[in-house]
């Protein structure tokens, strides 16, 4: 008898209730995302058991670290909260990844209960209700032991929506056997990049592709500059079309094809990590995650590198990162915000916080993580954190995000691709904003 | 003998309705049918009506109720930058495509109809571009035209067709070219094996008396074979165009879901799916003028034919 024509037989006489019906799916090799699924379409019918553990599933963004499975795994071995959660790995491109969201709670589906969103959704998430306010959950006095920018980005409308999971920002990466000393300005980095490229075929590896991450590699030089895209006093007034603007986007455009390889413009973040891994690359922007992965074994630059702040230009004085990361939220629609939440605090906590840092490479939000002595000596990566996090930006905020960034993208890209002189890039951008911001 | 044949063409009555719904039968056949037209009904009619409705409303997914707004949705796409250049990307797109396998595919075609030694392997073989679902193969397709390490990247830079660090997908050209090859790698066995079906039917001895009368092989193509394959020709073409004008998965992984090239299915999707709820029915009104422009198109081509077998 083949082992999965034996489980059913066994199980043939039991009631099936959620729980056993979610374990023996896994078990006979149907994905927990199918699963879920069918439970879904049986209207419910298993959502409260009188008996066992409450089950909740978590939905996340793509890792491949194996850092959230050890969470999940840990809190289901030891919590005494009687919850069971179910662990659902998302898909490598964020843009699938809200499309999934996009369809899952328009149709007011309880099929997830807790689930990660990009620090730059929360305000379009909360305004069409889709999260649970967890203000009351959540006391100001525990919120203060969490980075400050993560923590903004989950508040709207005076509502805490969301809390963060984990930070992530962006830092320049450079090889120590080919650069001495790393570069501050954008000048420097430029000229040091062109002497590189008789050692490495790429001098300088960015996000040129049309996406979110050109989003972020455009804020931050734009802030290098001294520019930004929205006012920071009045998130009505669209600046972006300001001589910084046109200083940092010709800056960026002049890379194409000289310093980078004119395919730039297809690279997302694990083209660039891919090319500096394999020794093509001597400066790199990419997010904390790359550093455990450079310095593993079969990396060509496994201990040949090391991180800087991200450069600045023009008549800026200090480079900023643009921050990323990931929040958590619960879904409005979840049958058990309770257990929800129960499973949020763990996440929250230092044991799960130290696990993220330890064995993913990523930035956690909560504070004290930044001096534990243990996550400085397995992660060295922490020990230079500290001030680029000082220098951190927030992408800009707006209910509207995934139009907003759309236009930046690709009015930046067309820039880039040399469609568009950046100065006509960014009259477009700028009325195509403000048309959207008046809204 | 007469070298031309038609079919014998029945004679055609004008009828009244009545004459022509009631024939003879009663109203039986109807009920037979009935279970058909109510499942159609609902798989496919229904969801089409139902998306003119939604392409009416202001924002149909706010909990707090939406409002008709007429053709509003519709005003806005048209005049959408982005769905233009959508409408020119899959004009171009399906036009390229389509011409180059209808050409390809008929010599494809006409090289399966000879009779030689394992006609039936490269029949079989000639199938298994076709055979992938498009996503995996514009997957693979994506990976060969990688900037880094795609092997075609690396043919195209040693032939200096393109320059060293480029990639055919940095620019929309080199993706609507990109796009073009492949569809027509992938489509033209399709298109070939409608075509050889169509040269399967045409009576040997038509070829043998053309042969008698001292006709040459051009002579023998222009007068036998393509007027007796126009009808399959317009089949396959049919289907290729409406395939081609709604192409989605191929542009989707090519583009690694940006939105700066678009054809008019992805431009659609990214408003309903990828957008906030304000870009929902505008979405929809999209993907009904692309209903419209399928609807159209595949009518031309009919009544096309109707007229050639006329």
């Amino acid at each position: 008898m083949t082992p999965s024509t034996k489980l059913l037989v066994k199980s043939a006489p039991d009631v099936w209730n959620r729980r056993t019906f979610l374990e023996r799916a896994i078990a006979i090799g149907l994905s927990s995302t199918v699963a879920g699924s069918l439970l879904e379409a049986c209207g419910g019918g298993g959502g409260t058991t009188t008996s066992g553990p409450t089950t909740i599933v978590w939905q996340t963004e793509n890792d491949a670290s194996g850092a959230y499975s050890s969470i999940v795994d840990t809190y289901n071995s030891t919590n005494k909260d009687n919850v069971h959660v179910i662990w659902h790995n998302g898909p490598s491109d964020t843009s699938t990844l809200i499309t999934l969201y996009d369809n899952t709670l328009r149709a007011r589906s309880a099929s997830f209960d807790v689930f990660n969103i990009d620090v730059v959704w929360p305000a379009q998430f909360s305004s069409n209700g889709w999260t649970l306010d967890l203000t009351s959950r959540w006391p100001a006095s525990d919120r203060a032991k969490y980075l400050p920018g993560p923590v903004k980005s989950c508040t709207y409308n005076g509502a805490v929506v969301a809390a963060p999971m984990r930070t992530d920002l962006g830092i320049l990466y450079y090889r120590t056997d080919i650069i001495s000393t790393p570069p501050t300005t954008f000048d420097e980095l430029t000229s040091m990049a062109k002497s590189s490229l008789s050692k490495t075929k790429i001098g300088y590896a960015w996000q040129g592709i049309q996406g979110e991450a050109l989003v972020c590699d455009f804020v931050e030089v734009l802030a290098g500059y001294g520019g930004s895209v929205l006012d920071p006093n009045n998130s009505k007034s669209v600046v972006v079309n300001s001589p910084q603007g046109v200083q940092a986007l010709t800056e960026m455009a002049s890379w194409v094809g000289t310093i980078s390889p004119i395919a730039i413009t297809t690279y997302a973040e694990e083209a660039c990590r891919q090319a500096f891994q394999n020794g093509d690359a001597t400066f790199m922007r990419n997010w904390p995650y790359a550093y455990s992965l450079s310095n593993a074994s079969g990396s060509k630059v496994a201990g040949k590198f090391d991180i800087h702040s991200l450069p600045y230009g023009g008549s800026g004085t200090v480079g900023h990162s643009a921050v990323g990361g990931w929040n958590m939220a619960i879904n409005a629609n979840s049958k058990s915000p309770d257990a929800s939440w129960s499973f949020m605090k763990y996440v929250l906590g230092a044991d799960a916080q130290k696990l993220l840092a330890t064995k993913g490479s990523y930035t956690p939000a909560l504070s004290s993580i930044y001096d534990d002595a243990a996550v400085k000596a397995a992660q060295p990566l922490f020990t230079k954190l500290a001030p680029i996090l000082q220098n951190s930006l927030p992408r800009p905020v707006s209910p509207v995000y995934t139009d907003l960034s759309n236009l930046i993208q690709v009015n930046v890209h067309q820039a880039l691709t040399k469609q568009a002189t950046p100065a006509a890039a960014l009259s477009n951008l700028q009325s195509q904003l403000q048309t959207l911001v008046n809204k | 003998m007469s070298t031309t044949i038609h079919t014998e063409v029945l004679p055609v009555r004008r009828q009244t309705l009545r004459q022509r719904l009631d024939l003879g039968s009663g109203i039986f056949p109807y009920f037979l049918v009935a279970p058909t037209i109510i499942i159609i009904a609902l798989v496919a009619a229904y969801p089409i009506i139902d998306s003119i409705r939604l392409s009416l409303l202001n924002n149909p997914l706010i909990p707090s109720g939406s409002n008709f707004v007429g053709l509003r949705n519709y005003i806005q796409v048209i005049g959408d930058p982005a769905f233009q250049s959508s409408v020119g990307i899959t004009v171009v797109f399906s036009v390229a495509s389509v011409a180059l396998e209808t050409i390809v595919g008929l010599a494809v075609a006409l090289l399966m109809n000879q009779v030689f030694p394992g006609r039936g392997l490269v029949r079989t073989a000639i199938l298994i571009p076709f055979a992938f679902p498009t996503i995996v193969s514009a997957q693979i397709w994506t990976l060969m035209l990688n900037a880094q390490n795609g092997v075609l990247t690396y043919v195209f830079q040693s032939l200096h067709i393109l320059a060293q660090g480029d990639s055919l997908l940095r620019t929309p050209s080199g993706v609507v070219i990109a796009a073009v090859m492949i569809d027509v790698w992938k489509t033209t066995p399709f298109m070939a094996l409608l075509l050889l079906a169509g040269l399967q039917v045409i009576p040997n001895e038509l070829y043998e008396a053309a042969g008698v009368d001292g006709s040459t092989r051009w002579q023998q193509f222009w007068t036998i074979t393509f007027p007796l394959l126009r009808n399959a020709l317009f089949i396959a073409l049919l289907f290729r165009i409406l395939d081609a004008l709604r192409a989605f998965d191929l542009f989707y992984v090519l583009t690694g879901g940006g939105r700066e090239i678009q054809t008019i299915a992805l431009y659609s999707y990214a408003n309903m799916f990828v957008g906030t709820t304000f870009d929902f029915a505008p979405g929809v009104a999209a993907a009904v003028i692309l209903f419209i422009i399928c609807a159209v198109v595949g009518l031309i081509v009919v009544s096309a034919t109707r007229i050639s077998q006329n």
